[in-house]
């Protein structure tokens, strides 16, 4: 087999044909509009709801730890849904070649990366909910609990930390790598 | 300025973007000239098959709203490749990182060893599964020129629209010349 006939072959490969027309894309584009409306809104209720379950299970008979594990939930799902808005993913651009496309995501993913610690600040009221609801039902134990959970956070912060630098430094490296094509 | 090109430029409404009608013909078009081309092409990103409709489904509604803004500045062919390949690397993306699967660069796969005698004459579709295969752990550059190739775009053009350098298509594809002589029985050209 020449090299043209592995060519040929890969382009007479019969897959089924897709079945659209400009009236069906039409349709799905008006139709994920809709839908996408309710679909985030019966999330959300669902979401609120299961985090309320949930600290019932968890807390039971204890009042200020259920309200601060629910406040806390709410508090998280505000954050990611503003983050979701500011962070928004780019589009295949109209017109843009592939390299400049994919730099495009790289650099987002990096912007995305390099934030991480402006958002760190953003969780710390959850951390204070859970503990103030916690130091509100068992005062005597509080202390240790806070110091427990402090480092344990401290620690996973630090461990988070590694890891996205070592991340952010290889997709930087990707991005030199991907535009030295261009020349 | 090739056929290709003034046929498209005419169809474009002066120097604004196209009207409805003209994008509705446009999308015609594409679904005439390109479904297969986009069939391939979302092969060579998906294997499983109803995956693959729903990758192509996306590439068609992202074809669709593009086309709204297409200005003829370069051909519909080159259009509608770009828009596929860049739908198509979001879903590669998402899928690897989702799969945490890793893909590796043309010259990576040059280091594998070569396929046993009876892989390499293997049947026709048995050698395109492995073709996919083979295609499907490339990086998304790497994919595209080599997709572009197995669809018969010149170097030029594959250039035009991966937005290399024609010395590095060259490069590539002259690393995939020598995988596919590695992993398939391919004969010189007479």
């Amino acid at each position: 087999m020449t090299q043209s006939e592995l060519i040929e072959r890969w382009q007479q490969q019969n897959f089924d044909a897709p079945r659209i027309s400009k009236e069906y894309v039409a349709h799905l584009l008006k139709r994920f509009d809709d839908e996408d409306k309710r679909v985030k809104m019966r999330v959300l209720a669902v979401r609120l709801i299961a985090v309320a379950a949930l600290s019932l299970l968890l807390f039971k008979e204890r009042f200020w730890s259920a309200a601060s594990f629910v406040a806390s939930g709410i508090y998280i799902r505000l954050m990611v849904m503003r983050a979701k808005q500011i962070y928004k993913t780019p589009e295949p651009s109209e017109n843009v070649d592939a390299l400049t496309y994919y730099r495009q995501r790289l650099e987002f993913v990096l912007y995305v990366r390099r934030r991480f610690w402006r958002r760190v600040p953003y969780f710390l009221p959850v951390f204070g909910l859970l503990m103030a609801g916690f130091a509100m039902e068992s005062p005597d134990t509080f202390p240790t609990l806070l110091i427990t959970q402090a480092s344990v956070l401290s620690v996973v912060i630090v461990l988070l930390g590694i890891e996205n630098r070592h991340y952010t430094k290889q997709v930087t490296r990707e991005i030199e790598a991907v535009w030295s094509l261009r020349d | 300025m090739n056929a290709d090109l003034i046929q498209e430029k005419t169809a474009v409404e002066g120097k604004g973007r196209p009207v409805e009608s003209n994008r509705e013909a446009l999308f015609e078009r594409v679904l005439t000239e390109y479904s297969q081309a986009l069939a391939r092409l979302a092969s060579g990103y998906e294997s499983v098959a109803h995956r693959r409709q729903d990758l192509l489904q996306d590439i068609h509604l992202k074809l669709w709203q593009s086309l709204a803004s297409f200005d003829g500045r370069c051909s519909l062919r080159t259009w509608v490749y770009r828009i596929a390949h860049n739908t198509a690397v979001t879903y590669v993306t998402k899928e690897t990182r989702l799969s945490r699967r890793s893909l590796v660069g043309l010259e990576e796969l040059d280091s594998m060893p070569a396929v046993a005698d009876d892989e390499r004459n293997a049947d026709a579709q048995r050698v395109m599964e492995r073709l996919g295969v083979l295609v499907r752990t490339l990086k998304p550059i790497d994919r595209q020129v080599v997709l572009l190739q197995l669809e018969g775009l010149q170097p030029a053009d594959i250039a035009t629209i991966v937005g290399i350098s024609p010395g590095n298509v060259s490069i590539k594809l002259h690393r995939f010349n020598d995988l596919l002589k590695k992993h398939f029985t391919i004969e010189k050209q007479p």
